[in-house]
């Protein structure tokens, strides 16, 4: 096997691995997401399991992508991809210690749901779920022009976070037993609102990838 | 940023065979410009058109400009000899002459008339400093130079080309017959030497162009493909043929 075809072949595997830690990121948001509607104990508890997976996948491309620059000292587009994946595995590591975060939360609401705590919860949820969705799609299909659109999108995240925001202090205001649900609510509120500015970095690396401009400057 | 040489609509051919095609390139001033591409792409031919070298070959015709300083150095009233100190040239294999470390170095002052020992003695000792050769040499600069290393006899072909003081310094493959060490020791040297002098160096060796080089233009075919800001050359080259060749997906 020539060598270019093994660095192909190896590539391959990195662009593998990666789409598959992105796919257990977005199950752990939607897991997570659920088990805030429901208060679902269970499926919270395994989430926060599943995170260990997450990190350990997050070390084996770590390790791959530093073995190719090692070995391979990658110019131009092969530097774009090993760079790329080595800044997005940060970012989506990130978001599945807030999905675990999250599931934590979710375990100490007793009388409602968080979801029925704020009403605009669950729309900020929906976003930065989708987000996280739509930019690993964007990544799958090396498509800027849907990562620029995702990018857009988070200024609805961060209206909402103020959305919710106002929520809690009129709960607080009405009735002041309700203040520790309130606070643990702010705090998914800011998981969240996290969440879809990781979606937000990572779109900015799938945009690197094909234009080599982040964040519409040129980093070399 | 200054331009200190610079082609025009440059066209070479051997007889019929068209070996540059219309290479416009500006060298800037004091930076490093790597020339980088596949064997017979043209672009140590195009080496050799900025001091004349071509001109000991037969049938070679060259069209377009080649200008040193805005002055045109194919102009028949140029002096060869005067354009090649202004221009010197390191080659692929050390080329040390047959004679003492002090007479290779001296050997170009001498022809340009300096006779003063004082003077020779001093202008041996800095151009062999220059090239980061002195403290290896300055005990047997009576000794023949073919007793040096391979890294040290290019390095006193460095210094042999220093010593005229020329403006530009063209290297062809400067490293290519050396140790990784040595290859070191003259790429610290080259990025040292273009304080003062300005470099072109032709490599096949593509992390060395990136390693050393702030310009980076890539032949193909006796054409320039593309011509680039070395980072942005190697992180984002703008032409795919360029793309392909220097990751290594040509052919």
């Amino acid at each position: 096997m020539s060598a270019r075809l093994s660095f192909d072949r190896e590539l391959e595997l990195l662009n593998t691995d990666l789409i598959k830690m992105a796919a257990m990121v977005e199950e752990a948001i939607t897991k997570s997401i659920e088990a805030l509607g429901t208060s679902n104990r269970d499926m919270a508890r395994e989430i926060i399991d599943q995170d260990r997976q997450v990190d350990d996948i997050e070390k084996a491309i770590e390790a791959r992508s530093l073995r190719l620059l090692m070995r391979q000292q990658p110019v131009a587009r092969d530097l774009r991809a090993i760079s790329t994946t080595l800044k997005m595995i940060t970012d989506l590591e990130r978001i599945g210690d807030q999905a675990a975060d999250i599931a934590d939360l979710s375990m100490r609401f007793e009388e409602e749901s968080a979801m029925q705590v704020s009403e605009h919860l669950e729309a900020m949820a929906s976003i930065a779920s989708a987000m996280v969705h739509e930019s690993v799609e964007s990544y799958i299909h090396n498509d800027p022009a849907h990562a620029g659109a995702i990018i857009k999108r988070d200024d609805e995240v961060d209206a909402l976070f103020v959305s919710v925001k106002n929520d809690l202090i009129e709960k607080i205001s009405q009735n002041q037993d309700l203040a520790d649900d309130a606070i643990d609510t702010l705090m998914v509120a800011k998981y969240l609102e996290r969440i879809a500015d990781h979606a937000v970095n990572v779109c900015e690396w799938v945009i690197f990838y094909s234009t080599g401009l982040h964040k519409k400057t040129q980093i070399l | 940023m200054e331009n200190i040489m610079e082609t025009k609509s440059l066209h070479l051919y051997y007889g019929d065979n068209q070996a540059l095609k219309n290479i416009n390139l500006q060298m800037r001033k004091n930076k490093i410009t790597a020339l980088i591409g596949p064997s017979g792409c043209g672009k140590s031919t195009y080496l050799k058109t900025l001091n004349r070298m071509n001109d000991l070959i037969e049938h070679v015709k060259i069209e377009g400009q080649v200008l040193l300083e805005g002055q045109d150095i194919y102009d028949p009233k140029v002096d060869v000899t005067m354009l090649r100190k202004r221009v010197g040239m390191v080659f692929q294999k050390p080329n040390p002459f047959p004679m003492s470390i002090y007479d290779n170095v001296a050997y170009g002052p001498r022809i340009h008339g300096i006779k003063k020992r004082s003077q020779l003695d001093e202008l041996v000792e800095t151009s062999l400093r220059g090239a980061a050769l002195w403290d290896e040499v300055k005990d047997r600069l009576k000794k023949s130079a073919m007793g040096l290393s391979g890294g040290q006899q290019q390095r006193l072909c460095i210094a042999r080309a220093l010593a005229v003081s020329p403006q530009v310094l063209l290297m062809d493959e400067p490293t290519s017959a050396l140790d990784p060490i040595s290859t070191m020791k003259i790429e610290d040297l080259m990025v040292e030497l273009k304080e003062k002098y300005t470099v072109a160096i032709v490599t096949h060796n593509m992390q060395q162009a990136a390693r050393i080089s702030d310009y980076t233009a890539f032949f193909l075919v006796g054409e320039m493909v593309e011509y680039a800001d070395t980072e942005k050359m190697f992180s984002m080259p703008s032409d795919k043929r360029t793309e392909d060749y220097i990751t290594g997906r040509f052919g």
